[in-house]
């Protein structure tokens, strides 16, 4: 009897959304490893670990307006924005680290509530509101370069490159982020509205939620979190690098497809797009190892989000029955 | 009754000229006139036709590319392949001159039948499989980079071979032979969308899916078939790009995505509506615009700055002027 029960618990446990992104990705390691025994060494998982906070961030904070059943493109860029902002600041107008924090920050939450206004409440096509600051933001983004490096040397720079627990600090504020948006998400009535806005607009609006409200809010995030996630990739550098989030916007909804947001709205969970983002890297990080050539690491990451995809409806159509 | 309605006919005709600028077509004719006259007051040389038919040569590769994603956002779906489609479809091209030393013909036709392969694969995702298209023209987007870079060893290929230089530097009439093709494809594609049945198909699917279902219209089929549209006019652009250089780079094409979306949003095409004319002012807008902010000498991310702005507003815009539409015919 006891055992049928832990049956049923391992059995819902494999059934959850996490547990289908976790499996490949541990299919993926152990494949790799029995080709190539170093792919599994603590040097190279922490060189992958380097590189995933970024990254993460930025998908953390596109997943709300996914989970709203929008989408939100221009998050890479407002990453490098805030984060040219915040060194700008610094270098040219001698100001200390936090404030110039706060104003990249600042921006990163104007950008989202403009993307915002445009979507929900002018009606404009999220994906062509988003591309239209996407491409201001990343104009923006070189104006502040008057062809010289925006160096800023500081304790925080130093403070941000000592090991704590074996990782950058980087990975501990990821962390951070993740646990505060998993409790928010999961546990909270503001989670629970938020994915019902995604799931059932219509419905929600029916149940007394500000449905306009919310995917406001779910692109203020959005923006917020990319600012984050910029101004830590470049006290990262510790110098401004206008580059900075060309390409993230669509790595980091990878990321997200794969961890099991559904584009749909209305479903996913931060531990999904943190295992999702994961496993894109290490996937790619695998074909390496395997002696394919670098540069099919791209035509990789299209065919996992792809196959991601077509896994999810599979188990969705195989779901609805039951 | 009748002579009430042709009366009520005569009175909104009567207004005719606010009718005639709710014209999509003419909404985006404006801001081309104004930028034009705003240009050519500051730089007289602007309007001059050397000028001006460097734009009309330099919109092809963009054009035709926002061709194919007109046909696939008139039916309500989403390409992001559209750019590196045609890099890909350019890069075989260099693969069967360079490597298999195939003639003209043959090249063309694998380029052509490489990006309707592409079109093809989209098209069977998003329609036999359900997948949204816009994810899978990502996905179909980083295939097609990957493979495009691997097989071009990121080196460029060169199609000397081919002996296209003089149908390169031909100029009748004033153009390149080039926009030549891209204006006959984009008057076919008009005529296609307005007078054909495939066209009126296209339209009511994007419209309103399930109503065209059951009206008994084969929507999967209809959106395969934009599709491979799309795909053949991606491996058009490849082909131009290609044949423009002489060669086959795997940076052909780069954001050509974005661009075309910009274009086709710019001129106006939805889900079930648009037509291919507004496309072709969209492009010429976006055209005018680039080389207009270049020969004013404005700083070159500015200019990134102020095509997101245009984008936006003229995308407001024209969300009001179907607002103020649907209010006069609701009248």
């Amino acid at each position: 009897m006891a055992k049928k029960n832990q049956d049923s618990t391992l059995h819902r446990l494999l059934r959850t959304d996490e547990m289908s992104v976790f499996i490949p990705l541990l299919i993926i390691m152990a494949i790799t490893t029995i080709f190539r025994p170093d792919f599994l060494t603590v040097k190279n998982f922490s060189a992958i670990f380097t590189q995933i906070p970024f990254i993460a961030i930025v998908a953390l904070g596109v997943s709300f307006p996914l989970m709203t059943g929008n989408i939100d493109i221009s998050t890479g860029r407002v990453a490098g924005f805030a984060g040219i902002i915040m060194a700008s600041l610094c270098y040219e107008h001698g100001w200390s680290i936090f404030p110039a924090m706060m104003i990249g920050l600042i921006c990163g939450v104007a950008v989202g509530t403009v993307n915002g206004i445009l979507v929900v409440h002018v009606g404009v096509p999220a994906f062509v509101g988003t591309m239209g600051t996407l491409y201001m933001v990343g104009g923006a983004r070189y104006l502040f370069i008057h062809g010289y490096q925006l160096n800023f040397s500081n304790s925080w720079v130093d403070f941000f490159d000592k090991r704590i627990g074996g990782m950058l600090p980087y990975f501990w504020i990821m962390i951070l982020l993740y646990v505060i948006v998993f409790i928010l998400i999961k546990f909270t009535l503001w989670g629970r509205r938020i994915r019902a806005v995604g799931d059932n607009a219509e419905v929600a609006a029916l149940a007394g939620i500000n449905v306009k409200r919310m995917k406001m809010i779910a692109y203020i995030l959005s923006g917020f979190f990319s600012a984050i996630s910029g101004i830590l990739f470049t006290l990262d550098l510790g110098y401004g690098l206008p580059e900075t989030g060309d390409g993230w916007e669509f790595r980091a909804i990878a990321g997200c497809v794969v961890g099991g947001v559904s584009l749909l709205g209305g479903k996913g969970s931060p531990l999904g797009i943190l295992i999702g983002v994961t496993l894109i890297q290490v996937a790619e990080s695998a074909i390496i190892f395997l002696g394919a050539p670098a540069t099919m690491q791209i035509a990789i990451r299209g065919a996992l989000m792809a196959g991601a995809v077509l896994f999810d409806i599979f188990r969705q159509k195989r779901k609805v029955p039951a | 009754m009748e002579k009430n309605v042709v009366n009520n006919k005569k009175v909104s005709s009567g207004k005719g000229f606010l009718d005639f600028l709710l014209m999509p077509e003419i909404g985006v004719l404006v801001p081309i006139l104004v930028l034009c006259v705003i240009t050519t007051t500051l730089k007289p040389n602007f309007l001059t036709w050397k000028y001006f038919s460097s734009i009309l040569m330099g919109c092809i590769f963009i054009g035709v590319e926002s061709i194919g994603q007109a046909f696939v956002q008139i039916s309500g779906e989403v390409d992001l392949s559209v750019g590196y489609a045609g890099c890909l479809s350019g890069i075989m091209m260099g693969v069967a001159c360079g490597f298999w030393h195939w003639g003209l013909v043959p090249c063309l036709l694998l380029s052509l039948v490489t990006g309707a392969l592409v079109g093809l694969i989209n098209g069977l995702c998003v329609c036999k499989l359900g997948l949204s298209s816009w994810i899978t023209t990502l996905a179909t987007q980083f295939i097609c980079k990957g493979l495009a870079v691997t097989i071009s060893q990121g080196e460029p290929m060169s199609i000397t071979e081919l002996g296209t230089s003089t149908f390169n530097r031909a100029r009748p009439l004033g153009v390149s032979w080039a926009f030549l093709i891209f204006l006959f494809l984009l008057i076919v594609s008009d005529l296609v969308l307005r007078n054909t049945k495939y066209g009126y198909k296209l339209r009511a699917v994007g419209g309103n899916q399930n109503a065209a279902v059951m009206a008994g219209i084969n929507a999967d089929k209809i959106k395969i078939i934009a599709f491979v549209l799309c795909g053949l006019f991606a491996a058009c652009g490849g082909i131009f790009d290609v044949i423009n250089k002489a060669s086959a780079n795997s940076t052909f094409g780069d954001g050509r995505e974005f661009r075309t979306i910009i274009c086709v949003a710019i001129g106006g095409i939805a889900g079930g509506s648009g037509s291919m004319l507004g496309v072709g002012f969209g492009v010429l807008l976006f055209h005018v615009l680039w080389y207009a902010l270049r020969i004013l000498s404005v700083d070159t991310n500015l200019q990134l700055v102020l095509i997101g702005a245009v984008l936006v507003l003229s995308v407001v815009l024209d969300i009001q002027r179907k607002r103020l539409e649907a209010r006069r015919i609701a009248r």
